[in-house]
């Protein structure tokens, strides 16, 4: 394979691992022949079907809502234990889609409108949304998710009353979610909280504002007076470019480096705030541009612990004994799905390792070819509903299968072969000992090299 | 700029990711000068433990009035004098009181008090203002201060705490040191052969490398210095009494691990708190009496500082199910044979000036940390806090 041949490669698995979650060997195939631009049209043709999660059941359906409100709130509140089979409809999804953009970019919502409020249902519905609008305009986005009775709950808006503000949203949805730290004041957070007084989630888990609690007189944001309401305020901070540079900021750091280059964030967030917030082409600006292969883009992003279980299973199509296993997994490596630590999201990169996160990542891909389970503990909780797991470990059992990567190893070079595998400069991966051994003597079991290949720091790199 | 300020800038905007390489290099590297000699024990009570049941000041009618069926009785209490008694779990407590080796303060929280576990533990862990979102711990802070390695700080539990996290540096955290080791072990001949790690022009695959090679180097070193045979203490069988067993095991078989974390619940009763409390307040005490007769006779008590505190205390009425719920500041309790203020040093909890039927903040639990920091691990604790608070003497 000469040099272009091989970056185009390089490329092509950066686009894919980047704009998606990786690719078995045998799927890349037909790809190399392709040109980056006709790829990224095919991540986006793919990312036009929008299949919503749909594990959990309307409580509403079929029912009589001035009379059954009382049920339904019951049900939403017993939903609470399903959030562990939404996460893993989900995790399934992200597997099983062919590239995954959209499931990516709904992933990258999910962590930017971080929430976590106990009712799978209202999860479902606001997980929902994001897939929705996760391509479409981010003042969609933002609109929606103020009125989202999963977001309403988590950051305490049913609190927030004419006679007893809250200011918990108001301050969220400008530091997180628009405008970003240090581009207002903490007299605009209590005067927003204002504006979005008797902004609630009814019994019938819909949002609704309560006029009672509403505070619909005079108020001072941003040096204007006026009577706003949320939606105007939702409005004014769209009007911000500030806001633009956020989502951009954020986009990037996720998409292409946690190092920042703040010239072409400016330049993105520009394109992005005359476009009316158009996600779709800020995304396709991104993918499409030289900058984003640079060798200082590639293979220095530390995966997240979703991508790298969906990698995982797409390589090794692997499964557990007890699919709740890898919600605990997911745990164990400190992203679950429906869980982020706060509001803040996620905060990604190093954060993700510490020293057992690392061994447990370096570990698993020998563990799972020598056939031997792994112990996850269990956290110690708050609540005494998880205190009942306390101290008992699991015992979790892989079934992997490896016949696709055996047989790409066996059928091409070995230089061919690494590179599908990293992302990182191949020379550093050429001398660890046992690759160099392998090269020259090709003795050891396919299986071990490739899971040893796979126990390497380097593959943690996409 | 300077590293002080450097620092500084970053806790403000939240964001000193990347202290850069010559920054750390510039710190000379002294033992003594770390504080080495002392050593922390810091204990965390999950779930937020109901204080006011822990050191109940029998005198107060209010105290009865608002609990009239999880109050403990005057005759029940291990009195320690006419106004204040301990629970009757805590019967080594009320001996180190009596011995001038207990400290506590009432009324520890800090403004503005979150009532969710999740947040209020965050605030705690981070010494950051209630409601930030932090990725560090002030523990964690303190080995970047010190440009530590791993093996200064240990959590005995399968997962990493916030409090031990640094941006450059984090805590160890061990649940089963057998497993670590030989997940190292099968690990060492893939990875440890790369020797020019240290020059990657990629940071993040050096991250990855000296994370990798530190947690191996303090396994290894705790291995070493992990001998049983040293501790004659009666611990508990369940497991807080064996992590402590173990952490005894370390300590005084000599490690230098000064650093240690561990927690104990689920303190978050809601309902028949009497109970669930009493069982989890007996063995968090007979596990420090085993753990402090092992300090004892090694010679470490004076060097020796046992912190324990909950992420908040819990409301003074008691609820409909005998229980109570999330409240806010709570008692802080510290414990060591080498006090300067040894005894209950600012009183007994108001019971009168309730603040939503909470205990109000008297003393914010960073003046324990800065405490801590300056006079006990002699560290700046401006640098690690991002700002002083009002001094206390315990130490």
């Amino acid at each position: 394979m000469d040099k272009t041949e091989f970056n185009h490669r390089r490329n092509i698995h950066h686009l894919i691992l980047r704009a998606g979650f990786g690719s078995s060997p045998n799927a890349y195939t037909e790809l190399y022949s392709k040109s980056i631009e006709e790829i990224v049209s095919m991540l986006f043709i793919e990312a036009n079907k929008i299949e919503p999660l749909t594990y959990i059941q309307d409580p509403l359906k079929g029912k009589d809502e001035e009379v059954s409100n009382i049920k339904v709130l019951l049900m939403i509140l017993k939903s609470k234990t399903k959030l562990e089979e939404l996460n893993l409809e989900w995790l399934e999804k992200m597997a099983n889609s062919r590239f995954g953009l959209r499931e990516k970019m709904t992933l990258f919502w999910h962590n930017f409108f971080a929430c976590s409020a106990p009712f799978a249902w209202l999860m479902q519905v606001q997980n929902n949304f994001i897939r929705q609008n996760a391509f479409g305009d981010f003042r969609t986005l933002l609109h929606g998710i103020a009125k989202d009775p999963a977001m309403i709950i988590y950051l305490n808006n049913q609190q927030n009353k004419k006679k007893s503000p809250n200011e918990n949203f108001a301050r969220e949805v400008m530091e997180l979610f628009s405008l970003g730290n240090g581009n207002y004041s903490e007299a605009d957070i209590k005067e927003v909280a204002r504006c979005f007084t008797g902004w609630t989630a009814n019994k019938s888990g819909k949002f609704e504002i309560n006029l009672e609690d509403h505070d619909a007189g005079e108020k001072s944001v941003f040096g204007r007076k006026g009577f706003f309401t949320g939606e105007q305020i939702i409005d004014m901070l769209l009007e911000n470019p500030k806001t633009a540079e956020n989502v951009v900021r954020k986009i990037y750091k996720e998409f292409v480096n946690v190092q920042v280059d703040e010239q072409r964030v400016k330049s993105l967030a520009a394109d992005f705030f005359h476009s009316g917030y158009a996600i779709k082409p800020l995304m396709e600006s991104i993918f499409l541009s030289d900058w984003f292969y640079d060798s200082n883009n590639l293979g220095t992003k530390i995966c997240d612990p979703i991508e790298w279980l969906v990698r995982l299973k797409r390589f090794t199509g692997f499964i557990v004994d007890d699919n709740k296993n890898l919600v605990r997994i997911q745990r164990k490596l400190g992203q679950t799905l429906f869980f982020p630590p706060n509001v803040g999201g996620w905060s990604g990169g190093r954060n993700w390792i510490d020293s057992n996160s690392l061994l447990m990542r370096l570990s698993i891909s020998l563990t799972i070819a020598q056939g031997e389970k792994i112990v996850i503990e269990n956290k110690q909780g708050f609540d005494n509903e998880e205190k009942e797991e306390l101290g008992k470990n699991k015992s979790v059992k892989f079934s992997a299968d490896w016949r696709e990567l055996e047989s790409f190893l066996n059928r091409v070079s070995l230089d061919e072969f690494l590179n599908f595998l990293f992302q990182v400069d191949l020379s550093l991966v050429k001398q660890h000992a046992f690759v160099k051994e392998y090269e020259t003597k090709k003795n050891q079991q396919a299986i071990n090299f490739i899971a040893k290949c796979m126990a390497l720091p380097e593959f943690q790199l996409i | 700029m300077e590293r002080r300020d450097f620092v500084k800038a970053g806790l403000m905007s939240g964001s000193f990711w990347m202290l850069p390489s010559f920054v750390k290099a510039g710190i000379p590297f002294k033992l003594n000068e770390l504080g080495q000699e002392k050593r922390l024990l810091i204990i965390q009570l999950s779930g937020g433990n109901d204080g006011l049941n822990c050191l109940v000041p029998f005198r107060n009618d209010l105290y009865y009035k608002a609990r009239p069926s999880i109050g403990i009785n005057e005759n029940a209490l291990l009195k320690v004098n006419s106004e204040f008694g301990f629970n009757p779990s805590l019967n080594f407590f009320s001996e180190l009181f009596e011995n001038g080796e207990l400290s506590v303060y009432n009324g520890v929280g800090y403004p503005n008090p979150n009532r969710s576990h999740f947040q209020s533990m965050d605030t705690w862990h981070s010494a950051f203002a209630s409601g930030a979102k932090a990725n560090t711990g002030w523990i964690g802070r303190y080995l970047d201060e010190k440009d530590k390695g791993f093996v200064t700080a240990i959590e005995l539990d399968a997962y990493l705490g916030l409090a031990m996290k640094g941006e450059m540096t984090k805590g160890l955290a061990i649940q089963n040191l057998e497993e670590l080791i030989g997940k190292v072990k099968r690990l060492n001949p893939i990875v440890d052969d790369l020797a020019v790690h240290s020059n990657l022009n990629n940071p993040e695959l050096s991250y990855l490398y000296s994370t990798y090679h530190e947690t191996a180097k303090a396994l290894n070193y705790l291995q070493e210095n992990f001998k049983p045979s040293q501790v004659f203490g009666d611990y508990p069988g369940n497991e807080f009494g064996q992590k402590l067993k173990k952490l005894a095991s370390f300590w005084c078989a000599g490690a230098e691990v000064p650093i240690a974390f561990l927690s104990l619940g689920s303190f978050d009763t809601h309902a028949f708190q009497k109970g669930i409390q009493n069982n989890l307040l007996n063995n968090l005490d007979s596990s420090l009496k085993a753990f402090v007769s092992d300090l004892r006779l090694s010679g470490l008590y004076k060097d020796t500082l046992i912190f324990v505190f909950s992420e908040f205390g819990r409301r003074v009425k008691e609820n409909g199910s005998k229980g109570t719920d999330h409240g806010a500041a709570n008692y802080a309790w510290l414990i060591s044979g080498g006090l300067k203020q040894p005894g209950l040093l600012n009183g007994l909890p108001d019971l009168t000036n309730l603040i939503d039927g909470d205990l109000a903040c008297k003393i914010d639990f960073r003046s324990i940390y800065q405490s801590i920091l300056n006079q006990w691990l002699k560290a700046d604790s401006v640098k690690i806090l991002g700002q002083s608070y009002p001094t206390l003497g315990f130490i």
